[in-house]
């Protein structure tokens, strides 16, 4: 009896192929109700599974919040939305302590649970709610859990804010701050769907017929895949690769190019490294490979590293965009092993 | 994103067949990338292999400066050939280094291969899985790690399949950095040529005819006397005839010195002291404050070898005056700038004797410009004067500021956010909300009193002890209040309260109420 040289290789194929099978069925739900932005999509199946969150710019009428809720229903999860104002308060999100009458009539404090306690948050125009209020979103993003008084209330997992802000209407919004940037795994920019998907967009939302989502998967299998996505080995090289990259975009690094030294403030941090392989893993899991590879990371990083990068003065005016900021770090930085390194 | 479908393969596969032909492709890999270096290190050798032209020559030259070669030199063909061999020898090593040099990572040679197939680092993460001590755990990530181990076999049939293509290689270095190596050489080789105290080729003569340049020099050159320095010579009254040309010019400097020291001594009454010669006061007169001249003015007449009396009070006075650093002139003033200064210095490291003046003068080949540039000094002094006399602020020689701050002294500290000197200015208002534009203040005001330092020193509160106080209720008085001094009041007041109060402490009477209302 001769003994395999790859005892658990069943495994690894196992789970790489329900992966690929539980991405692609909430995948193809979702694109029943939305048409084209296939990038985006990917972007928010691999957040969702990766365990980030979820920053979707765009201006109004793109299907941000379509998305959002095309997802929560392939998921089949508990999902709340909570739409950003001015004058709304962290006990709106979070919950509070209301006066109710039990059963003997008596008057007791009890604690209800705000919007915030669910499995899919889709914070909509967050940056029109006050700092303090976006602030009370930080411990439920980081820890994944919200304190309310003496209360510490655990998020249930799977937990995934998707939170959405229109790049244009900036009077009487609060920008985010970097601190809450950088808790969002992915920035997606939602484009102008071209001139091919018009036709199908206009024929399924202007049409008698209504579009059902049926749900995929469910908050345990995400879960669980979310344990795959981190068992799969990243290569040192590839790990390299991503902490040059990271390090590419601080300013005074051996590895900034000219253009990071004389335009960016503030670079990315060692949570975008983590992003970065994260998000890769789970690429290369898509793309039914068993390792990371340097592409993956290449392939992430510029959702993962816009929003993590801060323009100084002169970059600004300079009309120097984050975008271009991480492009050319991506040029800049060479590969490990690779022809120019 | 592409999804690939993936079976099961199974699992037959034998590490140590991955791992063997994993080697091969390394070897193969370094191979090429060796190769690679080969030619870099050939097409970069034009750049750096002139140098060794040098070698040889510089051997040569050495070894006839010590003498150790005697009188027999190598022949020339024999130094050419080893000077042209020796660089090709440098290359040749250099190439035959490389193996030795460069010691590749088996990642960057299976990097190749990857890079070839567009194999998505697969060849090198299986290498590296392999060379890892997990990939025999029992884990989720171990049965991952074999499976990327696993999924590389087919890259690895299509690897050893190809063969990798050469590496581009860089383009040939110019020459051009090592022309220089080759002039030199050049230079070298003619040196060497030389024999020592000839100015001519050795082959040029026959040894017998060549006679030691000294010796040459000694025959044709007539009989001078010993070489007297210029400073010893100075003294003299009149120069020889056969003195030497700069003699002649020092000469021709003193007597227009001695032909000016007359007028001088009548403007200037005898004004012949420190920095009182022509030259002295020419150098002094761009810079010196119109202060220091007065006070030289009151200085007796003194001998130009005469030492300047350390003890006089008014002298030590004069010259612990601050001195006013050099205005700024451009285009032409330039030159009298530059001659001020040289001026100055001299006077001030004790220089004094006006020969010495007039000898650095013909020093910089400007004799003829001094005497215009005493004249213009002159008058420069004398408005000078005139300034100190009408302005009572003129000794400061601060430049007036302008609109545009343009004219202000250096050392002026920028950006103080005052109104006054600053070339930099904190901005106001709109052009505030625009960084890094500074513009300068458009308000003409009164610069403040000064920057306010505010310092901030820590002290420790002393302790005091302090009696606790009892708290007391406030209770009503009974005894007499006591005398309450009264000041002072003018009669008629004194009589006003009276009244008032005797009023008051009158029973009210009815009649004389209503008779009199309001009056309380």
């Amino acid at each position: 009896m001769s003994t395999s040289p790859f005892p658990a290789l069943a495994d690894a194929h196992q789970e790489s192929a329900r992966f690929q099978r539980v991405y692609l069925g909430v995948k193809s739900q979702i694109s029943r109700m939305m048409v084209g932005q296939d990038e985006v999509i990917d972007g928010v199946m691999t957040a969702l599974l990766a365990g980030g969150h979820v920053l979707l710019e765009g201006v109004p009428g793109l299907g941000k919040t379509l998305l959002v809720r095309s997802l929560a229903q392939a998921v089949d999860a508990k999902f709340s939305r909570i739409q950003f104002t001015p004058d709304m308060m962290p006990a709106d999100i979070q919950g509070t302590s209301v006066l109710i009458e039990n059963e003997r009539g008596q008057h007791e404090l009890r604690f209800q649970e705000g919007p915030l306690v669910s499995n899919l948050v889709l914070a909509d125009e967050i940056n029109r709610a006050t700092p303090k209020t976006q602030s009370a979103l930080l411990e439920a993003m980081q820890e994944r859990q919200i304190s309310v008084g003496r209360r510490t209330i655990k998020l249930e997992e799977p937990f995934c804010v998707l939170a959405t802000q229109n790049p244009v209407e900036q009077e009487g919004t609060y920008p985010l701050p970097e601190a809450q940037l950088d808790r969002f795994l992915f920035k997606l920019v939602v484009g102008y769907p071209r001139e091919e998907d018009y036709t199908a967009i206009l024929d399924r939302t202007t049409g008698a017929g209504e579009i059902k989502i049926e749900p995929a998967t469910d908050g345990a299998e995400i879960v669980r895949l979310r344990h795959v996505v981190r068992a799969v080995p990243v290569p040192a090289h590839a790990q390299r690769y991503a902490i040059h990259l990271v390090m590419g975009t601080q300013p005074g690094s051996p590895y900034a190019p000219a253009k990071v030294n004389r335009a960016v403030a503030l670079g990315s941090s060692p949570r975008g490294a983590q992003a970065l392989l994260l998000a890769a893993k789970v690429r290369a899991l898509v793309q039914g490979r068993f390792a990371v590879s340097v592409d993956d990371i290449k392939a992430v990083a510029l959702p993962v590293l816009r929003h993590r990068v801060l323009i100084n003065f002169h970059g600004q005016s300079e009309g120097v965009t984050d975008d271009a900021i991480v492009r050319e770090v991506l040029a800049t930085v060479a590969a490990p092993n690779g022809p120019q390194a | 994103m592409a999804l690939s479908s993936s079976t099961v393969p199974s699992p037959d596969a034998s590490v140590a067949d991955v791992r063997r032909d994993l080697d091969r492709l390394v070897e193969r890999g370094t191979r090429t990338l060796r190769r690679a270096a080969r030619g870099q290190v050939l097409r970069q050798a034009p750049r750096w292999a002139g140098w060794f032209l040098l070698g040889v020559p510089a051997l040569l030259l050495l070894a006839r400066l010590l003498e150790v070669t005697g009188p027999h030199s190598p022949p020339l063909p024999v130094v050419i050939a080893l000077t042209l061999l020796l660089p090709l020898l440098a290359v040749g090593v250099a190439v035959l280094a490389v193996p030795f040099r460069l010691r590749p990572a088996r990642a960057a040679a299976l990097a190749r291969y990857d890079e070839l197939l567009h194999s998505r680092d697969r060849l090198v993460t299986a290498d590296e899985f392999l060379r890892s001590n997990s990939l025999s755990e029992v884990s989720l990530q171990s049965a991952f790690m074999q499976a990327a181990v696993h999924d590389t076999r087919a890259t690895l049939h299509a690897a050893l399949a190809h063969t990798l293509p050469p590496l581009p290689h860089p383009p040939w270095q110019s020459p051009v950095g090592s022309l220089a190596g080759g002039i030199g050489a050049v230079l070298l080789l003619l040196l060497t040529q030389l024999e020592p105290g000839t100015a001519t080729p050795r082959s040029a003569a026959p040894p017998e005819v060549i006679r030691p340049v000294a010796e040459v020099a000694s025959v044709n050159r007539p009989a001078s006397p010993p070489p007297v320095s210029r400073r010893a010579a100075r003294p003299a009254a009149t120069p020889p005839a056969s003195e030497p040309a700069g003699a002649e010019d020092a000469s021709k400097s003193q007597d227009r010195t001695t032909r000016r020291q007359p007028k001088q001594e009548d403007a200037l009454d005898g004004q012949t002291g420190s920095g009182g010669s022509s030259l002295a006061r020419s150098s002094n007169a761009g810079s010196q404050a119109a202060g220091s001249a007065s006070s030289q003015k009151s200085q007796p007449m003194k001998r130009p070898d005469a030492k300047p009396p350390a003890d006089d009070p008014q002298e030590i006075a004069a010259s612990s005056k601050p001195k006013r650093p050099p205005r700024k002139q451009e285009g032409g003033p330039m030159s009298l700038d530059a001659n001020s200064g040289q001026g100055k210095t001299s006077t001030s490291s004790g220089s004094q004797n006006p020969f010495e003046a007039t000898e650095e003068s013909d020093k910089t080949g400007q004799g003829s410009q001094l005497d215009a540039e005493d004249e213009g000094a002159e008058d420069e002094d004398e408005q000078e004067k005139s300034n100190s006399v009408s302005k009572p602020m003129g000794n400061t020689k601060e430049p007036a500021v302008d609109r545009n701050l343009s004219n202000q002294p250096p050392g002026d500290d920028p950006g103080n956010g005052r109104g006054g000197p600053g070339q930099i200015k904190k901005t106001r208002g709109v052009p505030s909300m625009i960084l890094g534009i500074p513009v300068p203040d458009r308000v003409p005001g009164v610069p403040s009193p000064g920057r306010s330092k505010v310092t901030q020193e820590f002290t420790r509160p002393k302790e005091e002890a302090q009696a606790p106080v009892a708290a007391l209720s406030p209770l009503a008085r009974t005894g007499a209040i006591g005398h309450v001094e009264q000041p002072d009041l003018v009669p008629w007041r004194r009589a006003l309260i009276e009244t008032y109060f005797t009023r008051l402490r009158q029973p009210l009477d009815p009649a004389a109420a209503s008779a009199t209302p309001g009056t309380r």
